[in-house]
C-alpha cells in the first residue's frame, strides 16, 4: 500500500509540468536539464570540482604520475617509521605546528611582502627612469638653443668684412702713432746723451785742471816760487799800507 | 623529599608570571589608549609597544627561569 | 625516587653533544670535538654569508625582493643605531650592531626549524655577548671621560642625603645590566622551546590515547600552533631588543646620562 502510494507520488512528480519553471527562470536552464526531481538549487558540478581540486593539489602531471608519487610517499613513510629512521613522538607535533605557522606566513604574508618589494623595485626604477628622461630633455633643450645660434655664423661673416677693414685702418694708425712716438723717444735720448757728454767733458776739464794744480803744488820749486811770490806780495802790501 | 620540595619550589616560582601578565596587559592597554587619542599608529607607538612587551615578558621569564632551574638543575 | 630517573627532561633538547670528537693523550690529553652547538653556529655563519651573496642580484642598482630584504635589515639596524646613539657620530658602532642583530636573528630562526638546535638558548653564549657589550661600553666610558664616568651613577636632581644609597642602587643596577641583557635573550628562547616541547608532549599523549581523544587534542594543538607563531615573533623581537639595549648602554657610556 505504501509502496503503491510512493509509486503514484513518484509518477505524479515525474509528470509534473516543468514548463512554468522553465518560463519563469530562464537563467537556470542548466538545472532544468537534469531530472525534475533534483531541482534543489545546488549546482551539480560542486562535488566534482571539489574532488578535482584535491587531485590538482597532488604533485605530478598526469593521473599515473600522481598515483605513483602518492604510493611512493606512503611506502617511504611506512619504511622510515617502521625502521625507526623517523620516530613519531611529541617532536612531530612541534614540527607540525611550526610547519603550519610557516605555511601560514608564506600564504598570507608572502603576497604582502611581494607587493612591498615590488613597490620598492618600481620606486627605484621610476626614480632612475625619471632622472634619465630629465637628462635627455635637458640635453634636447640645450641642442635646440644651440641650434638657434647657428644662424649667427652668416651674420658674423658679413660683419667680419667691415670689422676687418676697420681693424686694418686702426692698425695702420696705430703703427703711425707708434712710429712717431718711437722717433720722439729716440731724439729725446740723443739730446740727453749730448747733454751727458757735455757735462762729462766739463767735469773732466775741471778734474784735469785741479789735478794739474795739485801736481804743481806738490813740486817743491813751485812751492818755493809761490812762497817768494806771496812774501813779495805781503811786502808790497805792507809797503803800500805804510806809504 | 628533596624532589617534592623541588616541585613545590617550582610551582611557587611560576607565580612570578602574574607580574608578566599584568605588565603586558598594561603595555598593550596603554597602546590602545594612545592610538585612540592620536592615530599615529604606524609611527612610534607600535614599536614602543613591542619593546615594552619584550621587557615585560623578559621579567616574567626571569621567574620562569628560576622555576626551571629549580625543577631540572638544582 | 627511582621512578623519577627515567623521566626524559624537556632540557634534553638543549644538551650539547659531541658529534665528532678527537680525544688523544698527546699534548696533555687533547680533546677536540665538533659539538652540535658548534655545528649549528657554523651553519648560521654560512647561511648569513650565502644569503648575502645570493641577494646581490648581479650588482644591479634596482633591487629584487631578496635584495630588498637585506636592505631593510640594514635600514632597521641603521635607524636603531643613529636614533639611539647619535645622529652624526653613531655610525662608528653600526657594523658591530649589524653583526650582533644578524647573528642573534639567524640563530633564533635556525632554532625555529623543526628538529634543529637553538644556539641562543644557551646562557653561556648570550652571557658572553652581553658581558662583552657592557664591558666594552664601560671601557669606552672610562677612556672617554676618565674618572668622571662615575657621574653616571648620580641621577640628576637628587638630594644630597640620599646620595650614598642612590649611588649604591645605581651601581648594582649597572652591574645587573651585564646579566639581564643576556638573560633576557636566553630566557625567552629557552622558555619558548621548552614550553613548546612540554605542551606538545602532553598533546601527543592526549592524541594517541584513543579515537575521540585525537579530535579532543586538536584544541591544545591549535594553542600550540598559535604559540609557535608567537615564538617566531619573539625571535625577531628579542634580536631587536638586544640591539636597542646595547645601543642604549653604549650611549650611556659615551654621554653619561
Amino acid at each position: 500500500m505504501a509502496s503503491r502510494l510512493a509509486k503514484s507520488a513518484l509518477s505524479a512528480a515525474r509528470a509534473r509540468p516543468t514548463l512554468p519553471i522553465r518560463n519563469t527562470l530562464p537563467a537556470v536552464t542548466t538545472f532544468a536539464t537534469s531530472t525534475p526531481r533534483q531541482q534543489t538549487g545546488v549546482p551539480q558540478k560542486d562535488p566534482k570540482s571539489a574532488a578535482n581540486s584535491i587531485l590538482d593539489a597532488l604533485p605530478g602531471n598526469s593521473i599515473a604520475s600522481k598515483t605513483a608519487i602518492l604510493s611512493a610517499g606512503a611506502g617511504l613513510s611506512v619504511a622510515a617509521i617502521s625502521n625507526e629512521l623517523y620516530v613519531v613522538n611529541e617532536e612531530s607535533i612541534v614540527a607540525l605546528s611550526l610547519l603550519t605557522i610557516y605555511w601560514a606566513v608564506y600564504t598570507y604574508a608572502g603576497p604582502m611582502y611581494k607587493e612591498f618589494a615590488q613597490g620598492q623595485h618600481d620606486k627605484m626604477k621610476n626614480i632612475l627612469n625619471a632622472a634619465r628622461e630629465d637628462h635627455t630633455s635637458a640635453v634636447k633643450a640645450r641642442i635646440n638653443s644651440v641650434q638657434d645660434l647657428s644662424g649667427v655664423i652668416d651674420v658674423t661673416k658679413d660683419l667680419f668684412a667691415e670689422t676687418a677693414q676697420l681693424e686694418a685702418q686702426a692698425y695702420e694708425m696705430e703703427q703711425k702713432a707708434a712710429l712717431a712716438s718711437e722717433a720722439k723717444s729716440v731724439l729725446d735720448s740723443w739730446v740727453r746723451y749730448e747733454g751727458q757728454v757735455k757735462a762729462r767733458q766739463q767735469k773732466e776739464l775741471a778734474d784735469s785742471i785741479i789735478a794739474k794744480i795739485d801736481k804743481q803744488l806738490s813740486d817743491p820749486k813751485i812751492l818755493d816760487q809761490i812762497l817768494k811770490q806771496s812774501v813779495s806780495d805781503v811786502e808790497r802790501i805792507v809797503s803800500q799800507k805804510s806809504s | 623529599m628533596i624532589q617534592a620540595a623541588r616541585i613545590i619550589g617550582t610551582g611557587l616560582a611560576t607565580t612570578g608570571l602574574i607580574g608578566a601578565g599584568v605588565g603586558i596587559g598594561v603595555v598593550f592597554g596603554a597602546l590602545i589608549l594612545g592610538v585612540a587619542r592620536n592615530p599615529s599608529l604606524r609611527g612610534q607607538l607600535f614599536s614602543y609597544a613591542i619593546l615594552g612587551f619584550a621587557f615585560a615578558e623578559a621579567t616574567g621569564l626571569f621567574a620562569l627561569m628560576m622555576a626551571f632551574l629549580l625543577l631540572y638543575v638544582a | 625516587m627511582s621512578n623519577f630517573i627515567n623521566v626524559i627532561s624537556p632540557l634534553d633538547q638543549f644538551e650539547v653533544r659531541n658529534l665528532l670528537s678527537l680525544d688523544a693523550p698527546i699534548l696533555g690529553n687533547l680533546s677536540l670535538s665538533l659539538t652540535n652547538i658548534g655545528l649549528y653556529l657554523t651553519i648560521a655563519g654560512y647561511l648569513v654569508f650565502i644569503i648575502g651573496l645570493l641577494s646581490s642580484n648581479n650588482n644591479k642598482i634596482v633591487p629584487n625582493a631578496w635584495s630588498i630584504s637585506q636592505e631593510s635589515i640594514y635600514a632597521t639596524v641603521h635607524s636603531i643605531v643613529t636614533g639611539q646613539i647619535n645622529e652624526k657620530n653613531g655610525q662608528v658602532y653600526f657594523p658591530f650592531m649589524y653583526v650582533l642583530f644578524v647573528f642573534i636573528l639567524v640563530n633564533n630562526l635556525i632554532g625555529m626549524v623543526p628538529y634543529s638546535f637553538a644556539a641562543t638558548s644557551h646562557f653561556i653564549l648570550t652571557f658572553s655577548l652581553s658581558f662583552t657589550v657592557v664591558l666594552g661600553a664601560t671601557i669606552l666610558g672610562f677612556s672617554k671621560h676618565g674618572l668622571k664616568f662615575f657621574s653616571l651613577f648620580v641621577p640628576a636632581g637628587c638630594p644630597l642625603a640620599l646620595l650614598p644609597l642612590l649611588v649604591m642602587i645605581e651601581f648594582i643596577s649597572y652591574l645587573a645590566r651585564n646579566v639581564s641583557l643576556g638573560l633576557r635573550l636566553a630566557a625567552n628562547i629557552l622558555s619558548g622551546h621548552m614550553l613548546l616541547n612540554i605542551l606538545s608532549g602532553f598533546t601527543y599523549n592526549i592524541m594517541t590515547s584513543g579515537f575521540l581523544f585525537f579530535f579532543l587534542g586538536l584544541f591544545p594543538l591549535a594553542f600550540i600552533i598559535a604559540f609557535s607563531g608567537l615564538e617566531l615573533g619573539i625571535a625577531f623581537i628579542q634580536a631587536q631588543v638586544f640591539v636597542v639595549l646595547s645601543c642604549s648602554y653604549i650611549k650611556d657610556g659615551l654621554d653619561l646620562h
